[in-house]
């Protein structure tokens, strides 16, 4: 018997040692011997780079091996096990390659059919929307037959990385188109960036009708808990302001519509809408919110993920507008505005909102044990001044991104260079003075009562510090430097015709603290006015060339 | 004739389960002649199995071995098999036995007649392969199964592929079964051997894997390659188009097997990370060979109910489109649960491994061969593969990382976030092509 076994360890001894040396572990990181094919290579390249920490470049990946030999220790991420950190930016990424290589290629079909599917999931995750439930209770009530009486429950919402991904995923996309333009036909050409104006329009609207359905429902509920009663009126002027017509203003063209219907929004935008793991049954959802003492944590987060999302996507805007402005209509870019317009006033009533300073204050305190006493005696010592965390921090930040946003758009409608269908400088001059000045003012007005609260050294980051100090004044400096250089680049007729509005202004801004604005007045002053008051200025001003172009014969 | 076997296995069930006082090496002629020494070891291995003092025997068995070789091919085919069920049957119980040198005797039985049977074409439109090869499968599905029986049937496996694979036709389906168990195999070595096995299939045999799509016409001697003189279908007989959808439905268990491999859920028997990407690499492969026409479509059947049988595809297409579906539908949708798994993949410090290696591979695949689908075809693959799972994928977290907020817009806590990447180079790219000429002299 043991001859038999014998032999038949031996058969299959052989068959063991002619496996292929992969069996064992270096197969594993090997790739066959074989000729690949293209989408083989794509990937066993990919998964070289992946291996080595590489960029990405897979042009490169070929030198990858050396790095082997070298024992190089790859670098440890922070949290290796998120899907969210290391695996949704790849895959978000992978949707924009698609729109890049794939969608813009089809043309019509792409618009019409490809696009708003790839777009939906873009806005799902930056902002919010469509207002959907989670996909895996979805699944799970599937699974239990469609039980009706659990698909009520919430409405599935991201994280602040999910917005932040998919806000620079969404500005992913005119980059690629760019690259692209050159290969489209006339049509396409301009199509598709008119479609990316709206696209932009219609997040950046949608995630603000949130955010103030959340302002106005965090309110209400403070106020609630506190046996008040909030004004009705104005909550209801409030909701109709900002969530049904201007979203039912951005739905997009060519048949397109949104997905969410109007009435839908109006129904679920209520307090019921946005419970995070603590769900109500949606009809009822105010008396819950009056005995639920953890509002803020189920309203405040939510609302400070809508306001990343409106920062995120105004940030982007003014790149998008410097490629694609002129190939635009007048219709694309007011819809533009009209959204950044849309944020501007949400964020500035919301950041002069003293119960919604209040309740982000009592949020950040009870995360330290705290409550509404603490929070008044702690706002009393430090001069009603609580920076990072606060609603001013938040509301601020988001009001300054707008309003630079906008002077951008209207900096390039009237200064710009680009050959437009439309008479871009009628269009834009008035709006453009009008932000300019009420922007301006109120920088004063803040630097003026701020002054004593404000450390010096603050200004010599100015540009910077927005993101640190929430008054008017530190977060909008980079926003007026935009304005004292945008009036530099008036031609001298520009100038002359908004002479008399701004020039009281300007010079009241001689006094303040940043330097950077002292030192565009200054320019202004050496330029501009004195051209107005035909004196020759050339070697008066601390930029002698640029100067030295503006002579009064000009 | 069948009573008699029938009779036999009785026999032989009841010597394997020790009624005789004879021991296993009594039965062969190799045995009769053995040493002291070799008597002494069947003794101490009978004793251990707790047989009787005699241990099993095997006796009947080889009778039974002999039945089966005489009569393979001298009876008609319908009452081979019928015949053979019964034997297959017999020899898949006795290969799950615990003493393990019965359980290899009835495997090594097997493997000397499946050798033999797989000797002879098997004819267009029959499947008596898959019927001789299931007791293989039968031991590998049965849990009760020792590891190093399952080894030695993937090993079988193995070597009927590297010797046998210019005659295997419905055999196929039966192997690509087998593989595909191996992944879930609790042993971890055999997991790693099943896949091996799959990477030798793909690099050694890729031509007979294609071959898949060639109609074979064994009684005119016809063999017609699926790539240079492709039939539309309205210009094939119905035994070709029965043929190319057998051979459609072989490449969706092949792209079944390999995908097992990736790990998509959390399991007390986790797969080594690295099999799983090399599994992946297998469906860029597969992708390439559709994409290139040396595997076809199936010409009819298409649905889209039931996941485990023949042409499932996507709901929501023309005729047309979801036939060519058929074949795209096991990869797409593999990858997307590993997009989505919940698997822990992480090594060394680098996480979702297995996760962002699907997403790489997907995204490889549609990329290179994303202008064969119709737009159509786009949306579905958008909204029914693509999309959910990505969004499965972000619910499913629970890392601290989503509870993450800033303290301001303007400054981002989540400044480790990682980057998308950039687009891929194309085909013709220097550095690209570098590589693959690295990959392929094993130079690296």
């Amino acid at each position: 018997m043991l001859p038999f076994l014998i032999g038949l360890m031996h058969v299959f001894g052989s068959i063991y040692n002619t496996l292929p040396y992969y069996i064992f572990t270096p197969f594993l990181h090997s790739a066959p011997t074989r000729p690949l094919g293209t989408a083989e290579l794509l990937v066993e390249a990919s998964f070289a780079d992946l291996r080595h920490g590489g960029d990405g470049d897979l042009s490169k990946a070929h030198g990858l091996a050396k790095k082997d030999q070298e024992g190089k220790k790859e670098a440890e991420q922070p949290f290796p096990e998120s899907w969210v950190a290391t695996t949704a930016p790849v895959a978000l990424g992978m949707l924009t390659d698609i729109f890049s290589e794939i969608i813009i290629e089809k043309g019509q079909d792409g618009r019409d059919i490809l696009w708003p599917i790839i777009l939906e999931q873009l806005q799902r995750w930056s902002a919010g929307f469509p207002l959907k439930k989670s996909i895996l209770q979805s699944i799970r009530e599937e699974d239990n037959g469609g039980d009706e009486s659990s698909s009520q429950a919430d409405v599935w919402l991201p994280c602040e990385s999910l917005v932040r991904i998919g806000c620079k995923e969404l500005y992913r996309v005119p980059d690629k188109l760019l690259e692209k333009l050159p290969t489209l036909n006339a049509e396409d050409a301009r199509a598709w960036p008119k479609l990316l104006f709206q696209t932009i329009a219609d997040t950046l609207t949608k995630n603000v009708s949130m955010e103030a359905n959340l302002h106005r429902d965090l309110v209400a509920a403070k106020l609630r808990r506190l046996g008040l009663e909030p004004d009705k009126e104005e909550g209801n002027t409030s909701k109709a302001d900002l969530t049904i017509d201007r979203v039912e203003e951005c739905v997009l063209e060519d048949g397109r519509t949104m997905e969410i219907p109007v009435t839908k929004i109006k129904l679920e935008a209520g307090s019921s809408l946005y419970e995070g793991d603590n769900p109500r049954n949606g009809d009822d959802g105010e008396d819950d919110a009056e005995d639920d003492p953890s509002y803020l944590r189920e309203y405040i987060p939510s609302l400070k993920i809508r306001c990343v999302a409106s920062h995120c996507l105004q940030q982007g805007i003014p790149e998008v507008v410097d490629i694609f402005s002129h190939v635009v209509g007048q219709d694309e870019v007011s819809k533009l505005l009209k959204a950044l317009e849309n944020s501007r006033e949400m964020s500035s009533k919301a950041s002069d909102d003293e119960d919604l300073a209040h309740a982000f204050q009592e949020a950040l305190l009870s995360e330290w044990g705290g409550g509404v006493e603490e929070v008044e005696s702690t706002l009393a010592s430090v001069g009603g001044i609580l920076h990072k965390g606060g609603a001013e921090m938040f509301f601020l930040t988001q009001q300054a991104g707008a309003d630079k946003a906008i002077i951008h758009i209207l900096s390039q409608l009237v200064c710009g260079h680009s050959a437009y269908s439309w008479d871009t400088k009628a269009y834009a001059e008035p709006l453009l003075l009008d932000r300019m000045i009420d922007i301006l003012n109120k920088f004063l007005i803040s630097e003026r009562d701020n002054a004593e609260f404000i450390n010096p050294n603050v200004w010599r980051t100015a540009s910077d510090s927005g993101g640190k100090i929430a008054l008017y004044c530190t977060c909008f400096v980079d926003v007026c430097s935009n304005i004292l250089e945008t009036i530099l680049n008036f031609e001298d007729d520009q100038f002359n015709r908004i002479k008399a509005e701004i020039y009281p202004i300007i010079c009241s801004m001689i006094r303040v603290q940043s330097e950077e604005i002292r030192g565009l007045v200054q320019e202004i002053f050496a330029t501009k006015v004195a051209t107005a008051l035909g004196i020759a200025t050339a070697g008066k001003s601390g930029d002698e060339s640029k100067v030295g172009k503006h002579t009064p014969e000009d | 004739m069948y009573h008699f076997i029938e009779q036999l296995i009785a026999v032989s069930m009841g010597e394997i389960c020790g009624d005789s006082k004879r021991g296993l090496t009594d039965v062969t002629s190799a045995a009769k002649s053995s040493t002291d020494s070799s008597a002494q070891g069947a003794k101490a291995l009978s004793a251990q199995s707790g047989h009787g003092e005699g241990g099993p025997r095997v006796f009947s068995m080889q009778r039974l071995v002999e039945v089966a070789d005489y009569n393979m091919n001298s009876r008609p085919r319908l009452a081979w098999a019928k015949m053979w069920e019964m034997m297959g049957n017999h020899f898949a119980k006795i290969g799950c036995q615990d003493n393990a040198m019965v359980s290899m005797y009835a495997i090594d039985a097997l493997r000397q007649l499946s050798f033999k049977f797989l000797e002879k074409p098997e004819l267009a439109d029959f499947n008596f392969q898959r019927l001789f090869l299931r007791p293989f499968l039968d031991i590998m599905e049965n849990p009760t199964s020792r590891d190093d029986i399952r080894e030695l049937i993937l090993r079988c496996v193995d070597n009927m592929i590297r010797s046998m694979s210019h005659n295997i036709r419905s055999g196929w389906k039966i192997f690509f079964s087998i593989l595909t168990l191996s992944a879930s195999d609790p042993s971890e070595k055999i997991s790693t051997l099943g896949l091996a096995i799959l990477q030798r299939l793909l690099d050694q045999h890729l031509d007979q894997l294609c071959r898949l799509t060639t109609f074979d016409d064994f009684d005119t001697g016809v063999v017609e390659a699926g790539g240079e003189e492709t039939k539309v279908p309205e210009q094939m007989t119905a035994l070709e188009k029965r043929q190319r959808n057998a051979n459609a439905e072989d490449f969706v268990g092949l792209c079944h097997a390999s995908m097992s491999f990736v790990q998509t859920e959390e399991s007390d028997n986790p797969l080594p990370i690295g099999l799983s990407m090399r599994a992946l690499c297998h469906t860029a492969c597969y992708a390439d060979l559709i994409a290139d026409e040396r595997v076809l479509p199936p010409v009819s059947g298409s649905q889209s109910s039931d996941p485990s049988a023949a042409g499932y595809t996507y709901e929501n297409l023309s005729e047309e489109e979801a036939l060519e579906m058929v074949l795209w539908r096991p990869i797409l949708d593999g990858l997307a649960a590993g997009i989505c798994s919940t698997a822990p993949s992480s090594s060394g410090g680098v996480g979702c491994l297995v996760q962002r290696g699907s997403v790489i591979t997907m995204r490889a695949i549609l990329l290179r061969h994303g202008s064969t689908f119709s737009t159509s075809q786009w949306a579905v693959i958008l909204t029914q593969v693509l999309l959910p799972a990505i969004q499965i994928g972000a619910e499913y977290d629970a890392s601290p990382v989503i509870s993450i907020t800033s303290e301001s817009p303007a400054v981002s806590s989540l400044d480790f976030l990682n980057d998308a990447l950039p687009l891929p180079p194309t085909t013709e790219d220097e550095g690209l092509l570098k590589f693959a000429e690295l990959a392929e002299t094993d130079e690296r």
